[in-house]
């Protein structure tokens, strides 16, 4: 038998619109309700054994008399989750014991049905199942005994819901999303690789920088990000450039390695200054073409116009669109 | 010379009625000389709107004349005894913390616990007094010093971050004792902001002079009936009730539009001008944390939300309040009394209104709930308002098929609004709930005239000074408009998902 520790806090967001923001002194909102919707309460009720079995334990009924019926639904359906503005602490403890005899004959079905070693320990097992994709968290019951059974059917209500995202990053993906599930240790993790990804990105910055053509490469990285509009670019000073550039490091340094470390970022920067001059242009299909005969199509995508620019078959092309740029840019 | 008109030939062998129909001398008769309204008469869509009419209106206008289109108002919030643990600096032993007097250090959110107060943990059973004033850490927490009231430990789950303790009465010694701090707590501001719309109606030519063969009644506001044979006065009915039905609408769903630094984003591209929205009622209960989502429609969620609605408010106002909804929550409603007076056992007394007698020694069958009283007294009535089932988002919704048994979502919204009497206004009593608008524009008409003829149902005179060179004319109407709830933590909206 063993303990898996779990807690998962859901969180409403803060400011959803900026008249709640201005108003949040004054209305003081403590307490935000997170209710079901039919998806949720349908799945619920569908499943075979989990309410029969988790509800029990919360509302202290046996599941045997004829209002069990009546009693699910109206428990499911009457959820209303109040969360505070300091997020509500879901306690998913469970425990896992093979040789629980409400439990042993699914565990064993499971090892049979997913052909897992016999020999596994129970802490494999335990992540094994918590891991399958076919296993949906409303099933988890069914070889888990979680410690809290209210905050585990909360959680599932959480899990499914629209209102909820499902990680604190995904918060603003949608106005209807209106709670956010904070879990610290995944924080936690994810701060410490963002800030390996933050010192790369800034060490990588730096190296650029010392290189001999080094503002160039800054300059190029600036363009194709769009980190500064391409009009002012050529004229600001290379430590003004270098500081948007420490900044946008430090605040999206995955974009920033994947751009730095891009082999071909001169062809696209010029590519890119190229479109921005209207040597070649962006037509209505996306496709970059020669602004001078829209019929000619440079590339579908950038990787295409870079091929097409690496060909020596449109080298004399190549060399007519760099005369103009040059033209233009005096 | 011009032909006005072409002579028309037909090559039946025989002259008979279909001669007669193909040289259009006969029409099909008309089977009824009145309108079938495919879709209902035009209805009570206007719940807001109708509430500030009339003497005794549920709503107060108010008109409004500052610098720019927002307002303020005051409010006093609940008093706030409470403050949220940040972490437990203290290191727990066997699960507790300040066994036999052991000082207990805590970071707390905030710096709500005076020196010397006790404080109660989230069990509600352990007390503790506060040793020692909140030092800042210099990460926006407060470190305290707590000891156990009791001298017994305290179990540490009470120290979970972002639980909540509550301020207890001050403790001190028989003699010797030093004086302590109180917490402040002031008056806030709530902003809101209304808007302006604009409505045109254009003719041109003849038009307003041009008689019909079919013949409207169009009830004036007195609920007299006029019958007109002309087409602009039905335009005009039409066109008004658009617009009522649009400004309505804009009332519930309006979203303020002002960026963090008080900005308006929307700008008229042609004037470069700003475009002002305010809060809806919908916006301004959600800012209030009073909009609930719900499934299925049960008698307990309702106690759920009354209570978290009402609860630990003082001075609770009982008595009638009004669940404004469709059609699909007032049948939610039913159900969910039924289902409940069943589980109940109340087969028989529900049976006995529900099965009545009908005539000739048949039975009827059907009786509704619409009304639900708590424990408190508080009595819940339904009134079906037809915005939910007819407004224009219920008519997406059931375009889009997003639709619960053949109503669509917006059907089973209740909203409950409280309208109660607001003492002590600076301006006297005045509704909860008021309808603001810029002074003098509140309705502003105004004709442009070219060449063609007004309807008299414009109200205004011919004249012969024009504004327009061409055979054109029109109707041109600006309003402002905002609605604003002086305390929407009193009012609160369900919506099915």
């Amino acid at each position: 038998m063993i303990t898996l520790k779990k807690t998962i806090t859901i969180k409403y967001k803060l400011a959803g619109s900026i008249f709640e923001s201005i108003n949040k002194l004054a209305y003081n909102t403590q307490v935000r309700s997170l209710g079901t919707t039919k998806t949720i309460v349908n799945k619920l009720l569908s499943n075979p054994t989990l309410l029969d079995e988790v509800l029990p334990i919360i509302i202290g009924n046996n599941n045997k008399n004829s209002e069990w019926e009546h009693e699910k639904l109206d428990w499911v359906s009457s959820i209303q989750i109040p969360i505070s503005s300091s997020g509500l602490i879901l306690d998913l403890n469970s425990i896992f014991d093979v040789g629980n005899p409400d439990r042993k004959e699914r565990i064993a079905k499971y090892i049979k049905d997913y052909k897992v070693d016999k020999d596994i320990t129970e802490e494999n097992l335990a992540q094994h199942i918590l891991k399958n994709k076919e296993i949906d968290p409303t099933d988890y019951h069914m070889y888990f005994r979680y410690t809290n059974a209210r905050d585990f059917l909360y959680w599932l209500v959480a899990i499914n819901s629209a209102q909820v995202a499902n990680k604190p990053e995904d918060a603003d993906k949608s106005p209807n999303i209106r709670f956010f599930l904070y879990d610290e240790k995944i924080a936690r993790t994810r701060l410490l690789a963002n800030a390996d990804a933050q010192s790369k990105a800034v060490n990588k910055l730096i190296a650029l920088r010392a290189k001999d053509n080094g503002e160039d490469i800054l300059k190029n990285i600036a363009i194709l990000q769009n980190i500064i509009p391409f009009e002012d670019v050529m004229d600001m000073s290379k430590e003004d450039i270098y500081l948007e550039l420490f900044s946008y490091a430090n605040n999206h340094s995955s974009d920033f390695l994947e751009i730095a470390e891009n082999k071909e970022l001169e062809l696209q920067a010029t590519i890119k200054k190229y479109i921005e001059l209207n040597v070649l242009s962006v037509n209505i299909d996306n496709a970059i073409v020669d602004s001078s005969n829209t019929e000619i199509i440079v590339g579908k995508t950038m990787d295409g116009a870079i091929l097409y620019f690496k060909n020596p078959i449109n080298k004399g092309e190549v060399t007519k669109f760099e005369s103009k740029y040059k033209s233009l840019k005096k | 010379m011009r032909e006005i008109g072409s002579v028309q030939y037909d090559s039946s062998t025989y002259n008979d009625e279909n001669t007669l129909l193909n040289f259009k001398l006969m029409n099909a008769p008309t089977l009824n000389q009145a309108f079938t309204h495919l879709w209902g008469h035009d209805s009570d869509k206007f719940p807001l709107l109708t509430m500030t009419e009339g003497q005794m209106g549920q709503i107060n206008k108010r008109p409004l004349n500052g610098a720019d289109t927002q307002y303020k108002w005051k409010i006093i919030g609940r008093e706030k005894l409470t403050s949220p643990i940040k972490r437990l600096v203290t290191t727990a032993v066997n699960g507790l913390v300040g066994s036999n007097g052991g000082a207990i250090i805590v970071e707390m959110q905030d710096n709500w616990f005076p020196y010397q107060y006790g404080a109660v943990a989230p069990d509600g059973r352990s007390l503790v007094r506060v040793q020692t004033e909140g030092v800042p850490t210099g990460r926006g927490t407060y470190q305290y010093t707590f000891v156990s009231q009791t001298g017994v430990g305290i179990d540490v789950a009470n120290f979970a971050a972002g639980k909540f303790w509550a301020l207890q009465a001050p403790t001190i010694a028989a003699s010797k004792s030093d004086g302590t701090r109180d917490n402040k707590s002031s008056f806030n501001e709530a902003t809101n902001q209304f808007g302006f719309h604009r409505f045109s109606q254009n003719i041109a030519g003849n038009i307003s002079n041009k008689v019909l063969d079919i013949e409207f009644d169009i009830k004036d506001e007195n609920g007299t009936i006029h019958k007109y044979n002309k087409w602009i006065p039905y335009q005009m009915k039409k066109w008004e009730l658009q617009r009522k039905q649009l400004l309505e609408e804009d009332l519930w769903r309006s979203r303020y539009n002002r960026d963090i630094n008080g900005n308006v984003t929307l700008k008229d591209p042609q004037s470069n001008e700003p475009i002002p929205r305010g809060a809806g009622v919908f916006e301004q209960l959600e800012a209030a944390g009073n909009d609930f989502s719900y499934s299925n429609f049960t008698r307990s969620l309702l106690d759920m939300i009354h209570d978290h609605v009402n609860s630990n408010r003082i001075g609770d106002s009982k008595g009638e309040k009004v669940l404004y909804c469709g059609k699909g929550f007032a049948r939610e409603f039913s159900k969910s009394l039924e289902r409940d007076s069943k589980f109940n056992n109340y087969f028989q007394s529900l049976g006995d209104k529900v099965i009545g007698n009908g005539t000739d020694g048949y039975l009827s069958y059907g009786a509704y709930f619409n009304r639900y009283k708590l424990l408190d007294g508080t009595i819940f009535t339904v009134k079906v308002v037809n915005m939910f089932d007819e407004g224009s988002v219920a008519e997406l919704q059931k375009k889009n098929g997003d639709t619960i048994d053949g109503l669509p979502y917006d059907s089973y919204t209740a909203v409950c609004l409280d309208h109660s009497l607001v003492a002590n206004d600076d301006f006297g009593d005045s509704r909860n709930i008021q309808m603001v608008y810029e002074q003098g524009r509140e309705f502003k008409m105004g004709i442009y005239k070219g060449m063609a003829e007004l309807p008299a149902e414009w109200g205004a005179s011919q004249g012969n000074i024009l504004s327009d060179t061409k055979d054109v004319a029109s109707y041109e109407v600006i309003t402002s408009q905002g609605i604003n709830i002086l305390n929407a933590t009193t009012s609160f909206i369900m919506r099915r998902a």
